[in-house]
């Protein structure tokens, strides 16, 4: 049997018509992607925390205001005195339904008057939670304390600041 | 296939004819088993928070998920997953995975990109018994202050032989 070339490129003619169509053939498969962004988390404050009026005395002192009974108690040489409103502030949150928010205080905030300042630490939720769970419409409600160091003979004045309360999902 | 096969072998014989002597020559060709595709998961990010700051949600083959820039992810709601498929062919065989460069997710007025990521090449092989899996995971753009929603999208992904 003589052998010679040009069958051989027939052979590999034939390979390549036979499995052309097949090779081209593709199989396709819908796939949907899918994801949630939720609510944004926003906060009000509509009362203050209000620590009320303190009459200073010789010797420093502290005054609290207790976020779940909303008394105040007062230590050293701070004395409570009536005449303003006091009590914790009422924060109402708002988000994804459901869902828990971390809450972050700061150690401490200067509250001043003109040129005189008392620092207010111990901010707490009642209960001290350190988050908090929105309901299934997505809002919660909650108090915050603090207590404020008062000096020895601290100047009068009425004495602001702004407390910022970090939220975030968790 | 078969009108194919039938003209090789016309074309073989009269070629042989031309020749003086006759010749035997093998003629092989080899008809693969369709592909076949099929999904088995659907590619979901789950949940997330956006914020002021832009930011992405990446979900890799391996279901692992993870956010950059302002962006929080949440476990709350469905599991993160990467989309997962199997296919079926010839045994051995490798094939090529295309997916498209990136696909548009809308809550019905926002959207955003994602650009879906498969294996590196992008390609599978068969085993022996003709079957293979492989996942599609991606990268999700999430704009700042992107609006909050369930956003869904649908792609195609095909296999081909190479």
């Amino acid at each position: 049997v003589r052998k010679f070339g040009v069958p051989l490129l027939v052979f590999s003619g034939a390979l390549l018509l036979g499995a052309r169509p097949a090779f081209a053939e593709a199989s396709v498969a819908a796939v949907d992607a899918l994801a949630r962004v939720v609510v944004p988390l926003s906060a009000d404050a509509p009362t203050a925390l209000r620590f009320g009026n303190i009459a200073a005395g010789p010797t420093p002192g502290t005054i609290t205001v207790d976020a779940g009974s909303g008394t105040r108690s007062a230590t050293g040489g701070a004395v409570l005195a009536s005449g303003a409103p006091a009590g914790p502030s009422h924060v109402n949150l708002s988000g994804e339904p459901s869902q828990q928010v971390s809450l972050t205080y700061p150690a401490s905030v200067v509250i001043t008057s003109g040129p005189n300042s008392m620092t207010a630490s111990g901010f707490v939720a009642a209960g001290s939670p350190t988050s908090a769970t929105l309901t299934a419409l997505g809002t919660v409600a909650f108090s915050v304390g603090a207590q404020v160091n008062v000096g020895a003979l601290q100047p009068a004045g009425s004495y602001a600041g702004t407390l910022t309360v970090t939220l975030s999902y968790q | 296939m078969a009108a194919f096969a039938v003209a090789s072998a016309f074309f073989l014989l009269s070629t042989s004819a031309h020749a003086e002597n006759s010749a035997t020559v093998n003629v092989d060709a080899r008809v693969v088993t369709p592909l076949v595709l099929t999904k088995n998961t659907d590619l979901n990010f789950g949940s997330f928070a956006a914020s002021g700051v832009a930011g992405t949600v990446v979900l890799d083959l391996a279901n692992s998920r993870t956010a950059t820039g302002g962006v929080t992810a949440l476990a709350i709601g469905a599991t993160p997953s990467s989309a997962n498929f199997s296919v079926a062919g010839e045994a051995n065989s490798t094939v090529s995975i295309n997916i498209p460069a990136n696909v548009s997710l809308s809550n019905g007025a926002a959207t955003m990109t994602l650009v879906p990521s498969t294996n590196s090449p992008a390609q599978v092989t068969l085993n022996g018994s003709g079957s293979a899996t492989f996942a599609v995971g991606g990268t999700l753009s999430v704009s700042a202050n992107q609006a909050s929603g369930n956003y869904t999208g649908t792609f195609n992904v095909s296999v081909t032989y190479q």
